[in-house]
This record gives structure tokens, C-alpha cells and sequence, in this order.
């Protein structure tokens, strides 16, 4: 029993993570039509940045937090940049040419966070808040997954938030039903896709930021997380909060149960799970049927 | 008819007699550079071609490198046959995640793509009481007579030389033609009457198959496999090499393999940022040279083959 509590419970951290860094892909395509494939990378980037403002921060109580708002801020612009230099041209291209484009993005700022933060892993020393093992009778959690799991929950919630009760986030589903509609109604639709990309920055920098504080920060984390994200995004319908939340879960909870039982397919089952949907429901769980986009 | 044969046959008759002149380093960059040109050509006749984009040409390339890895260490055959091996095992898995792959489009199918690289990968990396894992298989020698490097590379550039012909040839064809009418209206070409499924699966395992032989060539070249052969990032090798070259271009795997092989050996000399300036490359060439370095040439040479016609694939 206490097996089953406690993978369901790694289970859902991972889902949490899975949710953190695969939301904001998934919105931005669902919106915009394009695939950020740069979007693991900007995901690492805003760890490392997190890092170091921790790093200068250490000796404060309000270190996390700060670290986490400084990074999102510093990822935002960093957002807006990319957007008005590279993404906005993309838009009115092929599909090729974007997911070329964003690739060699890829590329270029993997090498640049060589170039600022070298390529030794780097290691956070957590305030002890986080490094704490709670106890629920037999079963015992580390702090720092908690953490993840209701940072996954609390950005989840005011994404939710953000889509269904406020005029941005109509506007931001009207653009992902019909965006043509958008500049027949008045609404500047460049504003609109610079907006969710930032937004779509600031979710990857709040995954980043949350990975820091599990312990480590290197150069390879953006891509053992990629492909699961790829899948968790196509299993729940590309374009769909609600569906990259569901699949999320699905993903996080077969992972952690694989593990335990036939430990050498664990991935393998995840990519099998996105191969199935590909074929027999393309636009995934929740995505709009027949919607190839 | 005849001028278009001008620069293949000074290409061929410098890269001949390059293998006698140019230093040892050199002659391995140019062996290299000529089995990539296989792995471009893999990628552009199902891009420049059909018009699918694919990140996955990686697992076909490990496949086949893996094939004769296990032909020549676990079973022992002869070195020729090894190589066969390699192309077959990456032909079946082609045509496997082929028949799968072949039902989606764009997006779907580039994400398709990439869940088949890595699921190879992982298959390769977890299988390691026959794949040796992470370690690869090392120890994997051509027979005496092709160890030196100069005679190896006069072996490649005679297989890939025959390969690209056959490739040619495919493209130059009527299939070619209908791969071409995929690629800029597949429901048009449903409606003349094309087989879509059937071609592009035929296309696929064409790509996989050259893909397969790019492998089995350079397992022997490197001595060593390693599972990362397969990864997405790997396969992204040949999506830019086919870009560069000129995707739907006969001769852009042939340009783009060797201008890619030649500036990372360059650059490497020099610079460990080959990731930024490559990155840096493939931006200019979307956004300024859409027909890669053919398509450059061929605007320059005021000439308009029907195989170079650059539709953007959809």
C-alpha cells in the first residue's frame, strides 16, 4: 500500500513537471500554429538563470522566490527579443521553415549557455525548507517534489485562471478557434501572439525554475525532458490546456508505475502511448477532432 | 541535355583525384563528407521530394550502422555481407515505422518522426546485453585491404557514387514525378489518380534504405557505433545538410553533405562553437537562401530543371 502512495505520489511530481514545461508549448501552438522546438532550451536557460540569482541571493530569506520572479522577468524580455526578431517572421512561413528555424535556435542558445555557465553541471544549495523529508505515517515525501507538485498545480490553476476568466485569455481562445476573427474584431493580433509567447516563456522559465530547486542544473536536462514532453503535448492534443493537463498525469503516472515493474520500457511506453494516438486519434485526447491545424 | 552533367562530372573527377593528393586528415573528412551525402540524400527525398519533413532519419542511419556492428562482431560474417546486413535491418525498419508514419502529415508526421528516433535510441541504449548499451560496439574493422584511408575512400565514393546514380535515377522518374505532385497537393494528386499512402511508404523506405547504407559506411569508417546515432539531434544533421544543399534540388545532398563536413572539420580547428555558427547558418539560409546553396547557384545559372523547382513543400 504504501508502494502505491508513494508512486502515485513521484508519479504526479513528474506529471507536475511534465504540466510546468509542456503548458507553454502547447499554448503557444495551440494560439500561434507553431512548434517551439527552442522552447526546452529557453526552459533550461531560465534553470540556469534561476541558479544564479540564487546563487547572488543566498544569503536572504526571500532567495527562491526572488530567484524565481527575476528569472521569469529576465526570460520575458528575453521572450519579447526572440519574438520580435526571429518568431514574428515565422508566422506566415511553411511549416519546415519554422521547425528549422526553431531548431537551429536550438542549437544556437545551447551553445551560448555553454558559453555563459560553461558545461560542468551546477549544483543549488537549497534553504533547508526544501531539502526536509515530510513524514505521512509510513510513507515519506522529499519537500522539494511537494514543491514541484504544487508549483505544477498553482500554475495550472492561474493559467486556468487566466484563459477562462479574464478578456486576455478570451481572447487567446478565440485566437486558437478561429484567429482570423481577430483582426476583423479589432483586436491587434501581433500584440496578441507577442503576448502568449512571452507567456509561453514565463511558463518554461517557471519549469526551470522549479527543476533548479530539485538540486541540479545541466546542459543536458532540456533534452531528457523533450521527447516525454512531445508526447505528453500530442497524447493530450496539441493546442489543449486541459488535454496537456490530463496527459500530463496519464504520462507521469504509467512512468512511475513502469519503473517499478518493467523498468527497462518505462520511456519506451510513453513514446509507444504518443505512436498509438498518432495513428488512431492524431489530435489527441482533447484536442478538436479532425483539427489538424 | 548535356550541360547538366558538366558539374557532377567535374565534381566526381575532383573528388577522384582528391583521394591521391590531399593529406591523410583530409582524405577522412572527405570520406566522411561522401557517406553523408548519402544520409542528405535520405532526408531530401523525403523532404525535397514528398514534402514531409522528417527529424528521424537518425534511426535508420543507427539501424543500418548497428546491422553490420552486429553482423561483423556477433556473427561473424564477411565484410560485404556485414554491409548488406546494415542496408536490409535499416530498409525493414523503415518500412515497420514506415507503414505507421506514412498515415499522418506535417506536424504529426515531423512529430512521428521524432518519437521513432528516440524510441530507436532507447531501444538501442536499454538493449545492452546485445547492443552493449551505452558503450556501442567498438572493434569494428574493414578487411586489410580497405584499412587505409585512401582506399576506403575510393570505396565510399564508388558505393555512394552508385547509390546517388540509383537516387537519380528514382527522382528523375515517373515516381519522382509523383512524389513532386505529393509534395505541392497531395489531394490533388489523390485525385489524379496517385496511390498517396503507397508512394510515400515506397519513399520512406527508399529513405531509410540510403539512410541504412550512409550507417553501414561509416560503422566501418569510425570503428565504433553508438547508440546516439539515432537520437533526434542526430537525425537533425541530415534535415540540415539536405537544407543547406537545397532540398528539392537532384544535386543539394551532394553539396550539402560535403559544405556541412567540411566547415565542422574547418570551424572545429579552430572554434568549439560549431553548434552556434551552424545554428547561425541554417537561419540565414531559411530566411535569405530558401534553396539552399543550389538553389543560390541554380538562380545565378539562370537555368530552371524540373527538378528544381522550389514549391515550398506544404
Amino acid at each position: 500500500m504504501e508502494l502505491i502512495v508513494s508512486q502515485v505520489f513521484s508519479g504526479l511530481v513528474r506529471a507536475s513537471l511534465y504540466f510546468l514545461v509542456t503548458s507553454g508549448l502547447t499554448l503557444l501552438f495551440g494560439v500561434v500554429g507553431t512548434l517551439n522546438m527552442a522552447h526546452f532550451s529557453l526552459y533550461m536557460i531560465a534553470s540556469y538563470f534561476t541558479w544564479t540569482f540564487h546563487y547572488c541571493l543566498m544569503e536572504y530569506s526571500f532567495a527562491v522566490w526572488a530567484a524565481f520572479l527575476c528569472s521569469a522577468a529576465v526570460m520575458a524580455v528575453l521572450g519579447l527579443v526572440i519574438e520580435k526578431v526571429i518568431m514574428r517572421h515565422l508566422y506566415e512561413r511553411q511549416l519546415g521553415d519554422q521547425l528549422l528555424t526553431t531548431f537551429a535556435m536550438v542549437y544556437i542558445l545551447d551553445d551560448l549557455t555553454k558559453i555563459v555557465w560553461g558545461s560542468s553541471p551546477l549544483f543549488v544549495s537549497r534553504p533547508d525548507i526544501l531539502t526536509a523529508i515530510v513524514g505521512v505515517g509510513p510513507v515519506s515525501f522529499p519537500a522539494s517534489d511537494i514543491f514541484v507538485l504544487l508549483l505544477g498545480l498553482a500554475s495550472g490553476i492561474a493559467t486556468w485562471y487566466l484563459l477562462a476568466r479574464t478578456r486576455t485569455g478570451r481572447i487567446l481562445r478565440a485566437a486558437y478557434s478561429y484567429k482570423e476573427m481577430l483582426p476583423a474584431l479589432g483586436i491587434p493580433i501581433h500584440r496578441t501572439y507577442m503576448g502568449i509567447f512571452v507567456l509561453s516563456v514565463i511558463l518554461a522559465s517557471i519549469a526551470g525554475s522549479a527543476w533548479t530547486m530539485m538540486g541540479m542544473v545541466d546542459l543536458g536536462q532540456a533534452h531528457s525532458l523533450l521527447i516525454e514532453s512531445f508526447c505528453v503535448m500530442v497524447i493530450g492534443g496539441m493546442g489543449s490546456f486541459v488535454g496537456t493537463a490530463l496527459s500530463a498525469v496519464i504520462c507521469g503516472l504509467t512512468y512511475s508505475f513502469a519503473i517499478l515493474y518493467v523498468p527497462k520500457i518505462a520511456t519506451l511506453l510513453i513514446f509507444a502511448l504518443a505512436g498509438i494516438i498518432l495513428i488512431v486519434r492524431p489530435w489527441g485526447l482533447m484536442g478538436q477532432a479532425g483539427r489538424l491545424h | 541535355m548535356k550541360r547538366q552533367w558538366l558539374v557532377p562530372v567535374c565534381g566526381a573527377a575532383v573528388l577522384a583525384v582528391l583521394g591521391v593528393v590531399i593529406g591523410e586528415f583530409w582524405v577522412k573528412v572527405a570520406t566522411e563528407a561522401v557517406i553523408m551525402v548519402l544520409f542528405a540524400a535520405s532526408f531530401s527525398i523525403l523532404y525535397g521530394q514528398t514534402g514531409l519533413l522528417s527529424f528521424g532519419q537518425g534511426a535508420y542511419f543507427a539501424v543500418g550502422a548497428y546491422g553490420f556492428a552486429l553482423s561483423m562482431t556477433k556473427l561473424d560474417l564477411p565484410f560485404p555481407v556485414c554491409l548488406i546486413a546494415g542496408v536490409v535491418s535499416a530498409t525493414l525498419w523503415a518500412w515497420l515505422t514506415g507503414y505507421l508514419c506514412v498515415r499522418l502529415a506535417g506536424i504529426y508526421f515531423a512529430i512521428m518522426t521524432v518519437v521513432v528516433a528516440q524510441s530507436t535510441f532507447y531501444m538501442i541504449f536499454q538493449g545492452y546485453g546485445i547492443t552493449g548499451g551505452d558503450n556501442g560496439i567498438q572493434g569494428l574493422i574493414p578487411p586489410p585491404v580497405l584499412q587505409n584511408s585512401r582506399v576506403y575512400y575510393y570505396f565510399t565514393l564508388i558505393i555512394v557514387a552508385g547509390a546517388y546514380y540509383a537516387y537519380y535515377r528514382i527522382v528523375q522518374s515517373p515516381f519522382g514525378l509523383s512524389l513532386r505532385s505529393i509534395r505541392e497537393n497531395s489531394v490533388r494528386a489523390r485525385f489524379v489518380g496517385i496511390d498517396v499512402r503507397r508512394h510515400t511508404l515506397k519513399a520512406f523506405v527508399l529513405s531509410g534504405m540510403l539512410a541504412g547504407l550512409s550507417g553501414a559506411l561509416f560503422a566501418p569508417f569510425t570503428r565504433t557505433v553508438v547508440p546516439q546515432m539515432a537520437d533526434w539531434m542526430a537525425s537533425g544533421k541530415a534535415v540540415f545538410m539536405g537544407i543547406l544543399g537545397g532540398a528539392a534540388h537532384i544535386f543539394g545532398p551532394v553539396l550539402g553533405a560535403v559544405v556541412w563536413v567540411f566547415l565542422d572539420a574547418v570551424v572545429s580547428g579552430f572554434s568549439v562553437h560549431w553548434p552556434l555558427i551552424i545554428g547561425l547558418l541554417v537561419f540565414f539560409i531559411v530566411f535569405f537562401m530558401p534553396g539552399g546553396v543550389m538553389g543560390l547557384v541554380a538562380s545565378y545559372a539562370g537555368k530552371r530543371h524540373f527538378e528544381q523547382e522550389e514549391g515550398q513543400p506544404s
